[in-house]
C-alpha cells in the first residue's frame, strides 16, 4: 500500500529516505520539506502534496516521524515534523540499502 | 507493530479530526505557494489559480493520505453501513416490521441457545476451574447405560491414579431430615471427604469435610446446601454446630455450601454427608450395609481433578487400565470407561429423552428462524424492486455489481445485527425464569455469556445470507437499460424468488400448526384418557415420619392404622410405596424363572396392602388378590403387560426372580391393565405385599390411599394415623388434583408450539399480505386495462390471487408433508391420538383458508376499486 503513490520517476522507497534525510536538517513543514528538496536537487525532485503528504502520513504510521502544530514564519498555524529515533535508525538502514543499490546499478551501466 | 495497529486505531477513532489537520495543512501548503509565486513576479490573481491548480491533487493527496491509515476496504465498508443505517432510517415501517420478525426469531434461539449451553456446553456452576474436572464412569453395554462404580473400585482407582489428581465420589439418596418435631423427606448426597476440597467449592458459612470424615467411626458431620439451608433452616447462620437429626441419628452440621453450587444432578436442596453415614443409615437394608466394602454393588458416581499437565485422553486411558486391574481380581468383567466434562447433559442423562427433545425444539427454533428469514427477504426483494431505478442509475454510473450487492448486504446485515442484539436481549429471559421457577442454584447455570453472544451473531449473519443475499442479487441482474426504463415487471418475471419465499412461509407454518395442533388433540385424548382406576372419590395421604423405619415397623404402623380405619368405617383403602400419578416409581431388575441372570429387565414394582385393587377399582382378570395373611409372604399379583412375557401359556402359578440372587416367587394373581406407573404407555408391572423379602418402602414415606365420597373422610383418616404414631405428620390430597397437575404439566408442550406456530402463522400472514399487495401495485395498469374493456371484480381477484395461489398450495402441499414427518417424532406424546389425525390437519387448513383470506382481503378490494381512467393515466 503506497508505494504506487510515489512519483513515478523516483526509485520504490526514494521519497520516504529523501523526507527522512530532509528531516535530520531539523524540524520542518510540509512544505518546507518540498521547498528543500527542490532546491537541494537543483530544480530536479518535484514533489507534489498528492505524494508528500501520503509519504508523511506514511512515515507517521511507522513511527518515523512525529507531528506538532506550531507558528509558521508567517504566523499561520503549521504543522512541523521531527525526526524520531526509529526514523533515524531507518534512514541509516535505507541509505545503506539505497547505496548498496546504487553501486549496483552503476555497475550494470558500467558494462558495455 | 502492536504500536503501528494502536497508532492506527487511535488515528481511526479520531479520523474527523485528522481529516481536517491534513486539509488545514494542504491549505498551508497552497498558501505558501502562491505566496512564493507572488514574490518570484506573479500577481496576486494568476498567483492564486496557479497554485489552485494543484486543488484537484489535493483531494487525492487526501484520499491517499487517509488510505495509508486506513484500509481502504474497512473505509468503504464503514460508508455502507452508515448508508445502510441512513436508508433503513428513511423506511421506519419496514425497518420496525424486519426489527420485530427478525428480533422475535432470532430472541427465541438465543434464548434455546442460552438453555442448551447452559445444559450441554457450560461446565458445573460453583466448581473452581471447572475446566479441569472430568467424571468418570462405565458403560453397561447390557442395559446400554452408563453408571458408576462400586465403592472398593472408586478407592482402588483413587489410591492409583496419577492422571487425575483428586478423586471423589458421590451416591444420592433419600433420607429423613428432623428439625424440632417433624422428619421430612429429603434428598441427600454421600460424598468423599475430599469432594469440596477437589472440586473447589466455596462454603457460605463453616467448613468443608476434614480428611478422615468418612472413615467409619467418625463424628457424624453434615453440609447444608444453600437451597436447603434457605428453605428448610431459614438461612440462619447459627445453624452451624448444632444437630440435626438424618434417619434418626444425631448429626452436627458444619457448614452450608455457596450458592453457586448447585451440586451434580437433580434437586439442588440437598444434604451432604460423608461416607462414614452409608451404613448406619438403613441398618437394615444388607444392600446398604455391605456396600462400603462389596466389589460386587454398584455404584458411586466418580469424578475428579485432572492433575498438572494430564489431558483427558491420558486419563482415559489411566482408568481403563485400572479398572481393569481391578476387575480382574475382583472376578468381574471389564467395561468400557468413559471421562467426560461436567457439563449437565452427558453420559446416561445426553442419551436419555433430554436431547431428544433438544433436537425437537432445536428444529422448530430453525423453522422459526426460516419464516422469519423468508420474510424479510421478501420484504427486502420489494425494497429491492422499488429501487430499480436507484440501482439502475448507480449501475449506468459504473458501480460494479459485486459493490451494489455489498451494499444491500451491508442493509440486510445491519438489519440482521440490530434483531440479533434484540435477541440476545431476549435471552436475558431464560435464567431470570428459571430462578423464579427453581429457586437459587441449579446444577447447571443459565447465563448470556459469550457462547449466547457468539451465537447471536452467528445467526445474525446466517440469517442476512439468508434473507438478504437472493434478493441482493435478485435486484442486481436486470440490466441497466430496463432498470432505468422502470420496467421493474422484467425481473418480477426472471425467477419466482417472491413466490418461492412466500411457499416457504407457508410451508413452515404449515409444519409448526400442525404439530401445534396434534400435541393439543393429545392433551385433549390425554384428558378423557381412562387411567383404567378410579380417580373420582379416592385420595393420597402422605405420611411423614421423622425417622427411618425398618420393616416390621411399616408392618405394625400398617396393621394399627388399619384397625383404626376399620373401626372408622373407612371401606377402601390401601398402603402403598409408590400410588398412581406420584412422585416416586421404584424400579427393580427382575427375570423370569428359567432364564439367565443376564436376561434381568428393570420392572416397575409396588408395594401394598390388600385393599389396594379394591380401592382404585382395578379388576382381578385371573387368580387371586392380596388378603391380610399375605402381608409379609413372598407371592407376586402381575398385570395383564406383564403376564402377556408368557406368550403361550397362563402367568399364573409361575414364578419371577427379582434381583439378583433373589429367590423365586411365585404369580398369584393378574390384574388388568392400569396406568399406575405411568399416563403414557402401560408397561408390566409387579404388585407384592408388604413385608415380604422384595420391599421398597424404608426410605420414603408410606402412602395411604382411601376412596370415600364423604368429604369428612380426610380430617378422619389424618386423626387415626397421628393417634396411632404422634410423630406422624398427614397430608391429603385428591387424586384427581394430581391428575389435574400432571394434565396442567402436559398443556405445556402445546402451549409453546401454539405460541410458536401462532407467530409462524402471523408471519405468514403478513408475508401473504405483501404479495399480494405488491401484484395489486405492479399490475394496476393492467387491471384497469381489463376493467375498461368490461371485466367484472371476479376476473380481477382472479388477476390478484392466481400468481401467487400456487405459491400458497404448493407452500401448503410441502408443509403437510413436513408436518406428517413432525408427527411421527410427536407420535409419543399424542395419547393415542393417531400422527394423521383428520381434525388437527383439517383445522390447520381451515386456519391457513381464513389466513389467506384475511392477507389478500385489503389488496382484493384495493384491486376491485381501481378506476380505469386514473389507473391508465399512471405513469
Amino acid at each position: 500500500m503506497g508505494k504506487t503513490d510515489e512519483p513515478p520517476d523516483l526509485l520504490p522507497g526514494t521519497l520516504d529516505l529523501l523526507v527522512l534525510k530532509t528531516l535530520q536538517r531539523g524540524v520542518m513543514h510540509g512544505y518546507g520539506i518540498a521547498q528543500h528538496l527542490r532546491t537541494a536537487s537543483d530544480e530536479v525532485v518535484q514533489v507534489g502534496e498528492s505524494s508528500l503528504y501520503p509519504a508523511l502520513q506514511r512515515l507517521l504510521l511507522n513511527g518515523y516521524v512525529k507531528a506538532e502544530w506550531g507558528a509558521s514564519e508567517n504566523n499561520r498555524r503549521a504543522r512541523y515534523y521531527t525526526l524520531t529515533a526509529a526514523g533515524r535508525k531507518q534512514l541509516a538502514s535505507e541509505r545503506q540499502e539505497f547505496d548498496r543499490l546504487i553501486a549496483a546499478i552503476q555497475k550494470v551501466l558500467a558494462t558495455s | 507493530m502492536i504500536e503501528r495497529l494502536l497508532r492506527r486505531v487511535r488515528y481511526w477513532l479520531r479520523s474527523r479530526r485528522e481529516d481536517a489537520a491534513l486539509r488545514e495543512e494542504l491549505e498551508f501548503h497552497h498558501a505558501m505557494k502562491q505566496q512564493e509565486l507572488e514574490r518570484e513576479g506573479m500577481d496576486a490573481r494568476n498567483a492564486r489559480l496557479a497554485a489552485r491548480r494543484d486543488l484537484g491533487n489535493a483531494t487525492l493527496a487526501r484520499e491517499t493520505a487517509r488510505a495509508v491509515w486506513i484500509w481502504p476496504w474497512l473505509d468503504s465498508v464503514k460508508q455502507d453501513v452508515s448508508y445502510a443505517v441512513r436508508s433503513l432510517r428513511r423506511q421506519p415501517g419496514f425497518t420496525f416490521v424486519s426489527l420485530i420478525v427478525l428480533g422475535i426469531a432470532i430472541g427465541l434461539n438465543t434464548s434455546f441457545f442460552t438453555v442448551f449451553a447452559g445444559l450441554a456446553i457450560r461446565p458445573m456452576p460453583g466448581v473452581a476451574d471447572a475446566g479441569r474436572v472430568v467424571t468418570v464412569s462405565g458403560f453397561n453395554p447390557l442395559v446400554r447405560a452408563v453408571n458408576g462404580f462400586s465403592f472398593p473400585e472408586y478407592e482402588f482407582l483413587a489410591s492409583q491414579s496419577r492422571a487425575i489428581a483428586g478423586l471423589v465420589a458421590h451416591r444420592p439418596m433419600s433420607i429423613r431430615l428432623q428439625t424440632e418435631s417433624v422428619g421430612k423427606s429429603t434428598g441427600a448426597y454421600l460424598v468423599t471427604a475430599n469432594y469440596f476440597d477437589v472440586l473447589g467449592v466455596r462454603m457460605e458459612h463453616g467448613r468443608r469435610f476434614q480428611p478422615g470424615e468418612d472413615r467409619r467411626g467418625s463424628q457424624a458431620v453434615a453440609i447444608l446446601s444453600h437451597e436447603l439451608w434457605q428453605t428448610r433452616f431459614g438461612g440462619d447462620a447459627a445453624i452451624v454446630g448444632r444437630q440435626v437429626r438424618v434417619n434418626g441419628l444425631p448429626v452436627t452440621v458444619v457448614g452450608i455450601l455457596s450458592r453457586d453450587f448447585g451440586g451434580p444432578e437433580g434437586s439442588a436442596s440437598r444434604i451432604w454427608l460423608p461416607f462414614s453415614m452409608q451404613p448406619l443409615l438403613r441398618p437394615n437394608d444388607p444392600f446398604e450395609t455391605q456396600m462400603l466394602e462389596s466389589a460386587q454393588h454398584c455404584c458411586v458416581n466418580v469424578a475428579g481433578r485432572l492433575a498438572t499437565g494430564a489431558t483427558r485422553a491420558a486419563a482415559q486411558t489411566e482408568m481403563q487400565l485400572l479398572s481393569g486391574r481391578f476387575r480382574a481380581s475382583a472376578g468381574i468383567p471389564e467395561r468400557a470407561i468413559a471421562v467426560e466434562g461436567t457439563q449437565f447433559l452427558r453420559g446416561g442423562r445426553a442419551a436419555s429423552g433430554a436431547v431428544a427433545i433438544l433436537g425437537v425444539l432445536f428444529v422448530a427454533m430453525t423453522l422459526v428462524l426460516l419464516i422469519a428469514c423468508a420474510n424479510v427477504g421478501n420484504l427486502l426483494l420489494a425494497r429491492a424492486t422499488a429501487r430499480v431505478r436507484e440501482i439502475g442509475v448507480r449501475l449506468s454510473l459504473g458501480a460494479g455489481r459485486g459493490r451494489i450487492v455489498r451494499q444491500l448486504l451491508t442493509e440486510g446485515f445491519v438489519l440482521a445485527l440490530i434483531g440479533s442484539a434484540l435477541g440476545v436481549l431476549l435471552a436475558a429471559l431464560p435464567p431470570i425464569v428459571l430462578r423464579l421457577l427453581s429457586g437459587d442454584s441449579a446444577p447447571f447455570d443459565l447465563k448470556p455469556d459469550g457462547w449466547v453472544l457468539g451465537y447471536g451473531l452467528l445467526l445474525a449473519v446466517v440469517s442476512c445470507v439468508a434473507f438478504a443475499l437472493a434478493p441482493a442479487l435478485h435486484a442486481t441482474s436486470g440490466n441497466v437499460a430496463n432498470a432505468l426504463k422502470d420496467d421493474s415487471k422484467v425481473l418480477a418475471a426472471r425467477f419466482p424468488l417472491r413466490t418461492t419465499l412466500l411457499a416457504v412461509q407457508v410451508a413452515v407454518s404449515v409444519v409448526m400448526l400442525t404439530s401445534a395442533g396434534l400435541l393439543q388433540r393429545g392433551v385433549a385424548r390425554a384428558s378423557v384418557l381412562d387411567p383404567g382406576f378410579v380417580v373420582d372419590d379416592v385420595s393420597v395421604a402422605t405420611i411423614d415420619l421423622p425417622d427411618a423405619y425398618d420393616p416390621a415397623r411399616v408392618v405394625s404402623l400398617v396393621s394399627d392404622v388399619t384397625s383404626g380405619l376399620r373401626a372408622a368405617k373407612v371401606e377402601r383403602f390401601a398402603f402403598v410405596t409408590n400410588e398412581p400419578l406420584g412422585d416416586n416409581s421404584f424400579m427393580m431388575g427382575m427375570r423370569l424363572q428359567g432364564e439367565s441372570e443376564d436376561r434381568m429387565r428393570t420392572i416397575e414394582v409396588v408395594n401394598m396392602s390388600p385393599g389396594y385393587f379394591d380401592t382404585l377399582g382395578i379388576r382381578l382378570v385371573a387368580g387371586r388378590g392380596f388378603d391380610d395373611a399375605d402381608a409379609g409372604r413372598d407371592v407376586v399379583i402381575v398385570n395383564e403387560s406383564m403376564a402377556r412375557l408368557w406368550p403361550d401359556s397362563s402367568a399364573l402359578g409361575r414364578s419371577v426372580i427379582i434381583a439378583r440372587g433373589g429367590q423365586p416367587i411365585e404369580i398369584v394373581g393378574i390384574v388388568r391393565d392400569s396406568h399406575v406407573a405411568s399416563m403414557e404407555a402401560i408397561e408390566p408391572v409387579l404388585f407384592l405385599p408388604i413385608g415380604g423379602s422384595v420391599n421398597v418402602f424404608g426410605d420414603r414415606p408410606p402412602k395411604l390411599l382411601f376412596g370415600t365420597s364423604d368429604p369428612s373422610a380426610a380430617a378422619t383418616v389424618a386423626g387415626i394415623v397421628e393417634r396411632v404414631d404422634k410423630d406422624a405428620r398427614v397430608e391429603i390430597t385428591p387424586m384427581k388434583e394430581r391428575l389435574d397437575d400432571w394434565l396442567g404439566g402436559l398443556a405445556m408442550a402445546p402451549l409453546a408450539a401454539s405460541a410458536l406456530g401462532a407467530f409462524a402463522l402471523g408471519v405468514a400472514t403478513v408475508g401473504m399480505l405483501g404479495v399480494f399487495s405488491y401484484v395489486v401495485r405492479q399490475r394496476t395498469r393492467e387491471i384497469g386495462i381489463r376493467m375498461a374493456l368490461g371485466a367484472r371484480a371476479a376476473d380481477v381477484i382472479r388477476v390478484v390471487l392466481a400468481s401467487s395461489s400456487k405459491a400458497v398450495a404448493a407452500g401448503l402441499a410441502v408443509g403437510f408433508l413436513g408436518a406428517v414427518a413432525a408427527s411421527q417424532v410427536l407420535r409419543g406424546s399424542l395419547y393415542g391420538v393417531s400422527p394423521m389425525d383428520p381434525i388437527a390437519y383439517g383445522a390447520v387448513v381451515l386456519v391457513m383458508a381464513v389466513a389467506a383470506l384475511a392477507a389478500s382481503y385489503v389488496p382484493v378490494r384495493r384491486a376491485v376499486q381501481v378506476d380505469p381512467v386514473r389507473a391508465l393515466r399512471y405513469d
